[in-house]
């Protein structure tokens, strides 16, 4: 079983943000948690949007702030649930989507905000930090912590902790 | 006469509509249990549906001054909205028009959106260009007959309407905070900050909004006392200014392109008077015909939903009992005229 380890990356725009989860998401297996994290205007949709290009998903991918969930069927047969708790209040109201009623080997989760229903996640969900840095505008770190016992087959490099 | 019925997010509303098209009754309940909880919470959206749901269906007959044997059909909103919160209208739906035997009809929530300004003004006919733009959606809609619908533009983001929520809370404003917002910027200087006016490519007819929102962030992160009144006031309006701009811009350049005479704005959005005043003087200026229709059918309400029931109906059209809510109904796909519809595990 491995530890936990976290990956760091640095970005410089939206298209690098994005391709940095197109990159991410060859690493992925189906019944995989994303909980993706950072204030306002940190690339959080932008960096699904890479996510769910490298998964297959050939619809638009937009923000689901209001509708709390957009599903997206992808080329390969498997499906992104792409779930947002900014206007949710808690754990609770996350359960209430009835997500964990669809989490199978062929549904990859992504929930922005996640850290908002932290209890509500599985315990294998891999978190992810964008941090904007307050110098440079365009510049964001980006910081994937994945759980102790996550196997990412090609994942190599990064910080190990 | 027909019932509307529309539960696809937070309101509850029940409307009818006679056979001359005049709007009877149209009630709407909102749901302020969600201020306590910041936003729409699924379950008790649910709940609330169906404890508000007969009140309403009653206060709806009773304004009309009508029975439940003067409808002659049910049109209700079987999507795109929240899953658990369309339930409660679709079975409703169905339960009377079972019950009494009456023709049911599936609406598109959107395009009863779309086609809201048709109610308003009686007299407009297609072709018009309708910019749907509320806190879920920012669409640009060719209506070219009133049964045929073509998305030409959509936001590739967030919707405006979202942006002015996220940009109200990142001044402390609450969520959602746009009409605050707009109160804000009544006093502010528009010019104070030239935020990005996001264009994607020439040729496209979609919106973009994340990056203004980012930028306001960017700007509130250099300066703290940004986010506190009065300098707050000139982020808001120079915010509002960039979010109208492009939207106005968008829509005069899509009814330029498709040749159409008349302009409509639709959605909760069009209850903001930065954006009808800015919309007001393009189409005055490009001498385009503009409808915006009153503010009680531009939030979610069920006279559009009977509206649109009624189109449907006039075209001899109807839906079968096994209409079904469908959360992620796109604009263009009928209810109940789509037979693949993927099922779902329950």
């Amino acid at each position: 079983m491995s530890a936990s380890r976290s990956i760091v990356v640095h970005t410089n725009g939206p298209e690098e943000t994005q391709a940095v989860g197109a990159a991410f998401a060859k690493s992925l297996t189906g019944g995989a948690t994303l909980s993706l994290e950072g204030p306002l205007g940190a690339g959080k949709t932008v960096l699904v949007r890479g996510l769910c290009d490298g998964l297959g998903v050939t619809d638009a991918v937009t923000s689901p702030t209001y509708t709390l969930e957009n599903e997206y069927a992808t080329d390969r047969g498997t499906r992104v649930i792409h779930v947002d708790c900014f206007r949710l209040g808690g754990p609770g109201e996350l359960e209430d989507l009835g997500i964990d009623d669809r989490r199978d080997a062929a549904t990859v989760v992504v929930v922005e905000w996640g850290d908002r229903a932290l209890a509500a996640l599985p315990g294998d969900t891999i978190r992810v930090t964008l941090t904007p840095d307050p110098g440079e505008e365009s510049r964001r770190r980006i910081a994937i912590l994945v759980p102790a016992g996550v196997e990412i087959p090609g994942l190599g490099g990064g910080e190990e902790s | 006469m027909i019932l509307g019925i529309e539960t696809s997010c937070d309101e509850t509303s029940v409307a009818l509509l006679n056979d001359q098209g005049e709007v009877l009754s149209n009630v709407v309940a909102s749901q302020a249990i969600h201020e306590l909880y910041d936003g729409v919470v699924p379950e008790l959206a649910s709940r609330e549906h169906v404890q508000k749901m007969l009140p309403v269906l009653d206060r709806a007959l009773a304004e009309a001054d009508v029975g439940l044997d003067d409808v002659d059909a049910i049109a209700v909103t079987s999507g795109p909205g929240l899953v658990g919160s369309l339930l409660v209208g679709v079975t409703t739906a169905k339960g009377l028009a079972l019950a009494r035997d009456l023709p049911l009809l599936g609406v598109n929530h959107l395009e009863a959106h779309a086609l809201s300004p048709f109610l308003e003004a009686r007299d407009l006919e297609p072709p018009v260009l309708v910019l749907v733009v509320s806190g879920g959606h920012t669409l640009l809609v060719h209506v070219k007959a009133l049964g045929e619908l073509e998305v030409v533009g959509r936001t590739r983001d967030d919707a405006a309407g979202e942006a002015y929520d996220k940009v109200s809370v990142m001044l402390g404003l609450g969520y959602p905070g746009g009409p605050e917002l707009e109160r804000l910027a009544k006093n502010g200087d528009a010019t104070a900050f030239d935020f990005p006016r996001s264009w994607l490519e020439p040729d496209t007819l979609d919106f973009s909004f994340s990056g203004i929102k980012t930028a306001v962030r960017v700007v509130l992160d250099r300066d703290e006392e940004l986010r506190r009144e009065p300098r707050s006031r000139d982020v808001a309006a120079s915010f509002q200014a960039a979010v109208v701009e492009v939207l106005v811009t968008r829509t005069l350049a899509a009814a330029e392109r498709l040749g159409v005479p008349s302009v409509a704005i639709a959605g909760g959005v069009a209850a903001n008077g930065a954006l009808r005043s800015a919309m007001e003087t393009a189409c005055r200026e490009t001498r385009r015909r503009l409808v915006i229709p009153r503010l009680a059918y531009c939030g979610d309400n069920a006279a559009m939903i009977a509206h649109a029931g009624k189109l449907r109906l006039d075209r001899g059209e109807r839906s079968d009992f096994s209409l079904d809510a469908q959360p992620n109904l796109p604009l263009g796909d009928v209810p109940n005229r789509a037979p693949s519809r993927k099922k779902r595990p329950r």
